[in-house]
């Protein structure tokens, strides 16, 4: 039987005609078309749609990676998509805007966004620094001591799947300040599920690493902080990102209540003006940054656990 | 000198009325080369897991150096079948995590030289710089080696370290063993049901039967002993015809009784 016909990127005719630089000309097509409504400047579309493209020439006409083509051409589908709607007003102008006014909001608003971005990870950073270091340190403790994680992992298996948006009004309204409010809500949505992850990574260590250690005539001290500690750091890193969009998730949430800044604030204000293109640009923004910073985790995960 | 003594030892596990070991007696001198041999599920491993007071006996008593033992003690050192080198040290790290267990008054620098001197002896000198990720099965058991003699202990106990070890490494690995025990003067207990490795390492081996000490044989080949030079003697022959009767004996299901009246 033959095998089935492989990818091959660097085919000359492949690098011209391709899903990815049809849907590139046809969204840098549409943007000459007339708009039924005012749009901004399309630069900074242009720009997005350019690095798309870009993206793909290198990913995968340059490094033959498969992953490019299909992401670049899922983005500018689309993007054209989007394009085509509003051009030719087959979307609500209001609840779907010209995806130049949205991408151009990122720019105008970048002062107001980035003052919003900035009191979030402020927020997050207390709220996730505190409850992974806690959810680090009890969880490590509560996990090698048998009896205590008997009696508290069946607490930690009703409270950890509620989720915390369920708190998020109720410790709003408790709480004397919203930063203080918010930093409760972050810490109970990554705390117990962080706490319950590193108490089971700790009750089911490999043995072999255990006994090695316990034949070494390994003290509690040493064994807990030489030992269960950097076992579990991986399993702890690997959960970072998830955790750090959980974060958000729980920020965002706790913001649209009863914020004066950050980014989910960004966006309650100006659905409140029915103003949905600055909404979609703030979505799309802390889109961006979450990725970012995810990846950023990512690769402090990869630079420090080699093994 | 008499080093390890077991007396009268029984072990069952908790809540379980079957005993894994019953009444094993055993005297082992300073120095000496003891490999226990017998074929799996006979008791072995656990025999080794008592030794090291990972598992504490039913009943009976355990000796070294005439005190009674019962929890892990830093005269004794333990290699495993498994590879044991925690994953997130690199090679040197892991001796010298060793050395600090048994030695807390010794400098960084004074530990990294110990542990220099054993990847040196164990023959991985270059390689101290490693994860045991990127180190073969064979290489990563020299360091556990290397990493429990570096705690400067008098008796080292190997629980089938070489069980995963392919033929050609593991002959190297007998060399490097038999050497190290030449070289260090300490004793070793080394658990296999390998009989040709047993002749070639011990200088007496304790043969095991399900639950019990069946018999021990004295290896009367002079060192140094090396496969090779070896499997065409006729003591070494011998030994080893003794040796198969017996587990083929084993694989007969015979009762003890029965393996008693035949030979």
């Amino acid at each position: 039987m033959s095998e089935p016909a492989k990818w091959n990127f660097r085919h000359p005719l492949f690098k011209i005609v391709n899903l990815p630089n049809l849907l590139f000309l046809a969204i840098i097509y549409m943007i000459s078309w007339p708009s039924l409504v005012n749009t901004k400047s399309p630069v900074i579309l242009i720009i997005v749609v350019c690095l798309v493209e870009l993206y793909f020439i290198i990913g995968c006409l340059i490094q033959n990676k498969r992953r490019c083509l299909d992401i670049s051409s899922i983005l500018l589908a689309f993007f054209a998509f989007w394009q085509y709607s509003t051009k030719t007003g087959r979307g609500h102008s209001l609840l779907m805007p010209p995806m130049e006014n949205v991408l151009y909001v990122l720019y105008s608003h970048r002062v107001e966004l980035f003052k919003g971005l900035r009191s979030s990870l402020e927020l997050i950073f207390w709220g996730l620094g505190l409850a992974i270091i806690l959810a680090v340190v009890l969880g490590i403790l509560v996990g090698w001591f048998v009896r205590l994680r008997e009696a508290v992992m069946p607490i930690v298996g009703v409270i950890s799947p509620i989720p915390a948006l369920a708190y998020t009004t109720y410790v709003v309204a408790i709480m004397p300040s919203f930063k203080s409010a918010s930093v409760v809500v972050i810490f109970l949505g990554v705390f117990w599920a962080f706490f319950s992850l590193v108490i089971r990574t700790v009750g089911t260590m490999d043995q072999k690493i255990v006994e090695s250690a316990r034949v070494m005539n390994v003290g509690s001290v040493t064994m807990i902080k030489d030992v269960v500690y950097p076992y579990v750091l991986p399993t702890a890193l690997r959960h970072l990102p998830s955790s750090f969009a959980t974060a958000f998730m729980c920020l965002t949430g706790a913001e649209m209540i009863g914020a004066s800044s950050g980014l989910g604030f960004f966006i309650r204000k100006y659905a409140e003006y029915a103003n949905y293109t600055n909404v979609l640009a703030g979505i799309i923004f802390m889109g961006i940054v979450v990725t970012l910073l995810s990846n950023v985790i990512k690769l402090i995960q990869k630079r420090f656990i080699k093994w | 000198m008499e080093k390890i003594k077991l007396q009268n030892i029984y072990f069952q596990y908790d809540g379980t009325n079957t005993p894994i070991l019953e009444d094993i007696n055993l005297s082992v001198t300073a120095g000496e080369f003891i490999c226990v041999l017998g074929p799996s599920g006979c008791g072995k491993s656990t025999l080794i897991s008592i030794l090291s007071s990972l598992q504490k006996p039913t009943s009976g008593h355990y000796y070294i150096d005439g005190n009674e033992v019962g929890s892990p003690g830093l005269e004794r050192g333990v290699v495993f079948q498994h590879y044991s080198l925690f994953p997130w040290l690199t090679a040197r790290e892991n001796i010298v995590f060793g050395i600090r267990q048994s030695r807390k008054d010794i400098s960084k620098k004074e530990c990294n030289q110990v542990a220099d001197v054993y990847l040196e002896k164990v023959g991985l000198a270059d390689y101290g710089d490693y994860k045991p990720a990127h180190l073969s099965g064979g290489q990563q058991q020299r360091i556990a080696i290397a990493r429990a003699l570096a705690m400067n202990t008098e008796i080292l106990l190997l629980d089938e370290p070489f069980g995963a070890i392919d033929t050609k490494n593991r002959h190297s690995l007998q060399k490097l063993i038999s050497d190290l025990h030449e070289e260090e003067k300490k004793t070793f207990i080394f658990v296999t049901h390998d009989i040709e490795e047993s002749i070639v390492l011990a200088d007496r081996i304790v043969f095991m039967i399900p639950k019990q000490v069946y018999k021990i044989i004295d290896v009367n080949i002079s060192k140094p002993k090396e496969y090779e030079q070896m499997r065409n003697e006729t003591d070494f022959i011998n030994l080893r015809e003794e040796l198969v009767d017996l587990f083929y004996r084993k694989h007969k299901n015979l009762s003890y009784d029965q393996m008693e009246a035949q030979i």
